[in-house]
């Protein structure tokens, strides 16, 4: 079995912020949630406290706007996305507090339509990520109250496929991603037996390739991200010892770059924050020794989550 | 569109439409060209079904156009998703008729065939083929699986013995059902002296959702009515009423069912003072023989789960085996084809279920397990679970053929069970076991111990040397309201760091946690500490617990914890820790 060079995957991400290459340009409007990537990856290999805690505060505030939601970076347009991201940032940080949750959550509740599902931002595109991004933030907040939960669950359900997997909306395909997003919501909120736990851990399991990897739906190359979305729904519905993790944890442990640092979507290719990550993040869950625990739901370290809820 | 992935540029086309700057043709020519390139990309099968909406295609207009995909080429993973949606959109809006139905299935399971034939190794078809078993012969309507005591046994009723001094009725559902109460289920006794109506009030068996595949109703009315020697018939019908539904419907069929419940006149004393510790008593090793019909005694007569509906029609019957043997021949050309190997086992499984004659499919189900361990490795867990339910099933159907695993003890009546160092790693079957009182499940390979809260009379437990990886993993245990005896020794609780259990019961992380059961919570709270209140704390009656060979019970703050918790423990591990 292969190893995780910790010290490496560190100065990669520690590096990141002094980058001005073109695709840091190109990801700009995603920089919340790079952060958040970064961050979640620092606090699970023991190393949060190299980040610049002050400096990202400032620059996260500054991403805040007056409807009371947050954008991908300074001068951008709030977005649900970059909503969550911050405020799971700020959950890694304990600064919750900072904020008035109020203004956040009537900036979510106001994103929810008529048939519980929510819009990602004004310009109205819906899709279940953005349910996903709604319940969890609204929950890490404690003002999950402030939407129609049962609607917004009922929207989710009508999102489920033959397969048992769910899709961006009714009668999309089902994919890992939103299988994540979909499980995961159900989870905070309370309504996983709406899930065919058997149908859909046989669909997600199928997703192991013999090379060890997952990928998203049938017939698709794997991919180190999955590690992530298919993982935690299978950790989720306690259906994760149906993969091998063995050959899964070999097979993103063969996606580092061990000389530079970071991961990869697949071995041999160019490494970046978020699949490295979702590497990261994989491994944790598969329980690697080295690593501290990930909540599967909240996509944020076990003792953050824990010391959101109950203390 | 150069990046036919992006989900902004999808969304800016509608936009566009919108205003008109396009037309429905235009879109439809783009699409054409997308999905002929890229067939599988979702965002242009999304598009599709936005245009379809404005353009008011109809369902058959686009289930053509799946078929033309699915011509193109057989793995086309999103072509076969999409007729799955437009079919079952048709048959919920009763486009098409029920009888029709049967017609589209057999023409459905005709198209997937020709998929797998050609293409064996391509999942697409067979998640299809999956699909249309579903929809041929298991009822996503809920129906009754079982109920205690078996029909037209007697439920001994005695206040003086504190194993037998509650009367309750149980009634147990194919799927997870609410709406349970004395309105749906009614009772009434045709004996004298008595109102002819009872008032019940039914609790679900896991009290954590509205929803639950079990229901029991407690008849406190009854040491009124009854004096020493004195029996009473009850007849409960289920279902009187509408009202008892699941997620996916309401039930299915009304169910009558006859109660007796006999005062006991035991001269038993009043109970003991003092507790001494249960132990697996010596005559274990022998076999007992049952006079009567054991598997009415331990549960509900082991009837295929169909008896309480139609046998399988004769389209059902006929659909099942033509897929049989087209798996089979299948098989003939592709010895190693997972899929048909695993398809198969299925379809022999679901067969075996609903027909009335018996089980020769098992043997070459088990086979099927067998030889898809060699050839996919990668899945062993899921076929030895597989391989675990038929060994479950193969135990219990048939309670003379497997004695040396159940006996009756003389002097209390009590059922034991055995089923220890059988390599089980998943439980089913439990409306077969509901009567038993014992149960050695240790030096298996179970990871959940999901579904055993259906086994209500349970008294005492042995899960130990199993691999049972939290606290949070005997969640079903704590919903047994008579179990005083608990071993969980040698498993792997406190080792793992990742909890699969998190999420699958109420608690504060989802927002749906009850107001506890007990509020001398220490200052120090953490999950352990909740964990134990939650899980432990609703073990009532709990005397004895073992613990000794998991990680935490080193662990002295979980130690005290429990001692707060479970205020009735007497034993814990070989030590007497009882505050009387």
């Amino acid at each position: 079995m292969g190893e995780l060079t910790i010290t490496k995957h560190v100065e990669y991400i520690k590096s990141l912020d002094k980058r001005k290459d073109l695709e840091t340009a190109l990801t700009e409007h995603l920089r919340m949630s790079g952060a958040y990537w970064g961050l979640t990856s620092m606090d699970l290999m023991g190393h949060l406290s190299e980040m610049d805690k002050e400096a990202i505060m400032v620059w996260l505030f500054k991403c805040q706007h007056d409807s009371g939601g947050f954008s991908g970076n300074v001068d951008h347009d709030p977005h649900i996305l970059y909503t969550l991201s911050a405020v799971q940032i700020l959950a890694l940080y304990d600064e919750l507090d900072a904020i008035d949750k109020e203004k956040v959550a009537a900036y979510i509740s106001g994103l929810q339509q008529e048939d519980g599902s929510f819009a990602g931002d004004e310009w109205g595109e819906v899709d279940t990520r953005f349910s996903y991004c709604a319940i969890c933030c609204l929950s890490l907040l404690k003002r999950l109250d402030k939407i129609n939960i049962r609607k917004a669950v009922e929207y989710i359900a009508s999102c489920k496929n033959f397969d048992g997997g769910f899709g961006c909306n009714p009668g999309g395909e089902s994919h890992a991603g939103q299988i994540f997003c979909c499980v995961g919501a159900l989870a905070i909120a309370g309504a996983l037996d709406l899930v065919d736990k058997d149908l859909l851990g046989w669909w997600l399991c199928e997703r192991q390739v013999p090379s060890g990897g997952l990928n998203g739906r049938p017939e698709k190359l794997p991919d180190v991200c999955y590690s992530w979305w298919v993982l935690s729904s299978l950790v989720m519905i306690d259906r994760v010892h149906w993969i091998n993790k063995d050959k899964l944890k070999q097979f993103i442990l063969d996606c580092q770059d061990k000389e530079h640092g970071g991961i990869s979507d697949r071995p041999e290719d160019a490494v970046d924050v978020f699949h490295t990550y979702f590497g990261v993040a994989g491994l944790s869950l598969l329980e690697y020794e080295g690593l501290r625990p990930i909540d599967p739901a909240y996509a944020l370290p076990v003792d953050v989550v824990d010391r959101i809820f109950y203390s | 569109m150069r990046n036919y992935k992006s989900y902004g540029a999808w969304h800016h086309r509608k936009w566009v439409l919108h205003f008109g700057l396009s037309n429905l043709d235009k879109e439809y020519r783009l699409l054409d060209k997308l999905l002929t390139s890229d067939a599988r990309n979702f965002h242009g099968w999304a598009y599709r079904r936005f245009l379809a909406g404005i353009s008011k295609a109809t369902e058959e207009q686009e289930l053509q156009y799946t078929i033309k995909k699915i011509n193109e080429n057989f793995s086309n993973y999103s072509a076969w998703h999409s007729r799955s949606t437009l079919l079952s959109k048709q048959l919920q809006n009763n486009i098409i008729e029920k009888d029709t139905w049967l017609k589209v299935l057999t023409e459905e399971y005709d198209l997937v065939q020709q998929a797998f034939f050609t293409e064996p190794d391509d999942q697409s078809g067979w998640f299809y083929l999956l699909w249309l078993l579903s929809q041929t012969v298991f009822p996503s309507r809920p129906f009754v699986t079982g109920f205690w005591p078996p029909n037209g046994h007697s439920n001994l009723f005695d206040p003086n013995v504190p194993s037998m001094a509650n009367c309750n009725i149980l009634i147990f559902f194919s799927l997870p059902v609410c709406g349970v109460n004395s309105e749906t289920v009614s009772m009434s006794s045709s004996s004298e002296g008595l109102n002819s109506e009872f008032k019940v009030s039914w609790i679900s068996i896991t009290d954590d959702s509205q929803f639950s595949k079990g229901w029991r109703a407690e008849l406190t009315d009854c040491n009124k009515c009854l004096e020493a020697g004195m029996s009473l018939t009850l007849n409960v019908q289920v279902g009187a009423k509408p009202g008892i539904t699941s997620r996916h419907g309401p039930l299915l069929g009304v169910h009558n069912l006859t109660v007796n419940i006999e005062l006991g006149s035991s001269s038993c004393s009043a109970p003991e003072k003092h507790y001494s510790r249960i132990t697996w008593p010596e005559e274990c090793k022998q076999t007992s023989k049952f006079e009567d019909s054991p598997n009415d005694i331990f549960g509900c007569p082991s009837l295929p789960l169909q008896r309480h509906l139609e046998p399988l029609s004769e389209w059902q019957e006929k659909t099942l085996t033509n897929q049989i043997n087209t798996c089979r021949e299948l098989l003939e050309l592709e010895n190693d084809s997972k899929w048909a190997m695993l398809m198969l086992a299925r379809l022999l499984v679901a067969y075996d279920q609903f027909a009335s004659s018996s089980e020769h499919g098992m043997d070459e189900v088990q086979q099927l397990y067998k030889r898809l361990l060699e050839v996919d490795p990668t899945h062993q867990y899921y076929y030895n679970e597989q391989l675990s339910l038929i060994r479950f099933h193969q135990i219990t159907v048939d309670l003379h053929e497997s004695s040396e695993h159940f006996w009756r003890s003389d002097q209390t009546q009590n059922l034991w069970v055995r089923f220890n160092h059988l390599s089980l790693s998943k439980l089913g079957y439990f409306e077969r076991l509901t009567g038993v009182q014992n149960l050695d499940l240790s030096k298996n390979k179970l990871q959940s111990l999901e579904g055993i809260e259906m086994l209500q009379f349970l008294v005492n437990l042995d899960v130990s040397n199993n691999h049972l990886t939290s606290i949070t993993a005997l969640r079903p245990v704590s919903h047994l309201p008579k179990l005083q005896a608990l071993n969980i020794k040698w498993n792997e609780i406190g080792k793992h760091m990742i909890d699969k259990n998190r999420y699958l019961f109420p608690t504060v992380l989802n927002n749906s946690a009850k107001k506890h059961l007990k509020n001398n919570l220490n200052k120090e709270e953490g999950p352990v500490h909740w964990e134990v209140y939650e899980i432990f704390g609703r073990m009532l009656v709990l005397r004895q617990l073992d613990i000794h060979g998991n990680p935490i019970s080193e662990n002295e703050a979980f130690r005290s914890n429990l001692l707060l918790a479970v205020p009735s423990l007497v034993w814990l591990d070989a030590e007497n820790v009882s505050t009387e």
